[in-house]
């Protein structure tokens, strides 16, 4: 099943008064339970597609279709119920909520989605423990080191399950070691969850870990390569 | 829920910036507090007494003496009004009073005097003149020779208890004349009134002016003046076709520049209050807005996630009711204890102002002032202090509700 499929999408900025290509007419269709790669150098197009793709931003031309809807004809609150019930974010620098506790940063997605306490209290409790952050409740971003972070942020993405989680260069501020270990648990989420994973990195090992890797160059998609 | 501690725990992350701005509405709120319980005090003071010697809760004066203040202008056959107004208010006071211009004749000098004619059993009933009285005794309804002159005057006139003094007023057809004897020495605390008024028998300008049963005013003491409309309405009705003769006036009308100074004074103080309520409405703005402008990065963060804009900018402007609604509670708190010694032990201005007495509005008044609670002004105020710490949120919840997630989040 296709849980992504992108057609012709362009992505024009501006900059400096001239308009910058950041994607050039991209097609690209994700099956469901794939682990892909989106791999290329700086400036090839690689957040502003996953960031189109989660409806983060808006193309300037072409479509993009998540889990059968299409993002251009959603608007304001549906585009975010979207977001908010079928897809995970994670980001290069963790980006979480500074107030809240790993418990209370990770519950927040189902939070919002209005679910009973009860069984959003099992589901956080279970994230956390599955991405090894047992005990750790209660500390709040600034008591946890930058892997324990990415690691909160992980189980904010996949606490509720989401038909998709996108990655924006998750290892690019972990060191090799902490790095090893998420690779190894959305690696481990992908087999034995089915969650498809996007990524986007320059990091050799999270290619080695894809089951797919899609090489970008200058707002295009060079090559596709299956494992 | 979220949402609500969500705000809370964003207005704790910088505490000092909250704390700043919670000073400031909250003092706002409590200088404005202490300050109306002072001036409310001090109005009720001027209004009573005021009221009580000047005039009275309502007044039932002769046909246009509000307008002329002619001393020839009476009410005929007052003791038959006052009759009338009493079984209306069997409760409250009816005292009759006229008000005489005249000159005061000693053996030594002579000078211009107000003196007001007053029943010497009822009077005490209504106003403090009989605890004014430092030398002597106030005057006996058995009396109508006594009078009673300031301690100023008594000085002018170079004369002292039991001497004699002749008046001298216009009457119907020529200027009268009568003699008294001082039966006691007032001091109101104001100069000018002891220099200028005197206390008299009613009976005695009753002779004086030759209007025998007539006096310039009948009034009406209720317990709270604020009825004084009612009973307007109720005594004009039961004079009837006598009313014509007669003009019946609330005190607010038979004291109009009293009431226009404290209409005034409430108006200066409802804008001075406004001036604090912007600059804390102010203070609320650059927080809130700072807030919002520091987080962009992670309010994109949140609309990523799927947080709706509207529940951002609900977020938003949670944070700054909630800052509000704190500030106003301790304000509302700190103004009530500031307040609490204003009304229980009251505040001495006598230092101040270098005299026991101070002439406010035409009214000498005690330099000790009590203060008094306005709940209907403080609860309007603790009200527009919260609309006004809300509506300085709206502007930075609409600009958080407009944000792009990417925007957002690539904001340095």
């Amino acid at each position: 099943m296709d849980i992504v499929k992108v057609n012709n999408l362009k992505r024009t900025y501006e900059s400096g008064g001239l308009p910058v290509k950041a994607l050039d007419g991209v097609d690209l269709t994700i099956q469901s339970g794939e682990f892909t790669v989106l791999m290329g150098p700086s400036g090839s197009g690689k957040t502003t597609l996953l960031n189109l793709i989660g409806g983060l931003d808006e193309p300037s031309g072409g479509t993009v279709v998540v889990d059968g809807k299409t993002l251009g004809e959603m608007k304001g609150n549906a585009l975010s119920r979207m977001r908010l019930e079928r897809i995970g974010f994670i980001f290069q620098a963790y980006n979480l909520i500074p107030v809240l506790t790993a418990y209370e940063n990770a519950e927040f997605v189902l939070l919002m989605r209005g679910m009973p306490e009860a069984e959003r209290r099992a589901k956080v409790m279970a994230t956390l423990k599955a991405v090894g952050l047992e005990g750790m409740e209660d500390r709040r971003p600034n008591q946890l080191s930058g892997g324990q972070q990415q690691r909160v942020a992980v189980a904010r993405a996949i606490a509720g399950e989401p038909a998709l989680v996108l990655a924006d260069e998750p290892t690019a501020n972990l060191d090799s070691k902490t790095s090893d270990g998420l690779i190894e648990l959305m690696k481990h989420l992908n087999d034995e969850m089915g969650i498809t994973f996007v990524f986007s990195t320059h990091d050799p090992k999270v290619m080695a870990a894809a089951k797919r890797v899609v090489r970008m160059l200058d707002g295009r998609i060079e090559s596709e390569e299956l494992r | 829920m979220k949402l609500f501690k969500l705000a809370f725990r964003n207005l704790t992350r910088n505490k000092r910036r909250t704390l700043i701005t919670l000073t400031a509405i909250s003092g706002g709120l409590a200088l404005f507090i202490w300050s109306i319980t002072l001036a409310t005090g001090s109005y009720q003071e001027m209004i009573r007494v005021g009221v009580s010697t000047m005039a009275g809760s309502v007044v039932v004066q002769g046909e246009g003496y509000q307008e002329e203040q002619e001393m020839e202008i009476g009410v005929p056959d007052a003791d038959a009004v006052a009759e009338t107004i009493a079984g209306l208010y069997p409760e409250a006071r009816v005292i009759q009073r006229s008000f005489i211009a005249g000159l005061l004749n000693s053996p030594v000098n002579s000078i211009g005097i107000a003196a007001t004619a007053i029943d010497p059993a009822l009077e005490p009933l209504v106003s403090d003149w009989h605890e004014k009285i430092v030398e002597g005794e106030f005057l006996s309804p058995d009396d109508p020779r006594g009078i009673l002159i300031g301690a100023k005057m008594a000085e002018a006139l170079g004369v002292g208890l039991g001497d004699k003094l002749v008046m001298m007023a216009q009457g119907e057809e020529e200027v009268n004349s009568r003699l008294f004897r001082v039966t006691g020495v007032f001091r109101t605390g104001s100069a000018e009134m002891d220099g200028f008024l005197t206390l008299i028998h009613l009976d005695a300008a009753r002779e004086l002016l030759e209007q025998p049963g007539a006096s310039t005013q009948v009034s009406l003491h209720l317990p709270d003046i604020a009825d004084a409309p009612e009973a307007r309405d109720a005594i004009l009705a039961a004079l009837g076709a006598s009313a014509g003769a007669v003009e019946v006036l609330t005190w607010d009308e038979a004291l109009p520049e009293m009431h226009m100074m404290l209409v005034r004074d409430e108006e200066t103080n409802n804008v001075m209050m406004g001036f604090i309520g912007l600059i804390a409405a102010f203070g609320v703005l650059n927080t809130v807005l700072m807030s919002v402008m520091e987080r962009m990065r992670e309010f994109g963060v949140l609309l990523a996630l799927g947080m709706p804009p509207s529940s951002l900018s609900s977020l938003v402007l949670l944070e700054g009711t909630l800052l509000g609604f704190v500030g106003v509670s301790l304000g509302l708190g700190l103004g009530l204890a500031a307040s609490y010694p204003l009304i229980v032990y009251g505040i001495d201005f006598s230092s101040l102002m270098g005299m026991e007495q101070v002439d406010m509005g035409g009214v000498s008044m005690s330099a000790m002032i009590y203060g008094a609670l306005d709940w209907e002004r403080n609860i309007l105020f603790c009200v527009a202090g919260l609309v006004m710490t809300a509506l300085a949120s709206v502007y930075p919840a609409w600009r958080a509700s407009k944000l792009q997630p990417v925007e957002a989040m690539n904001h340095i």
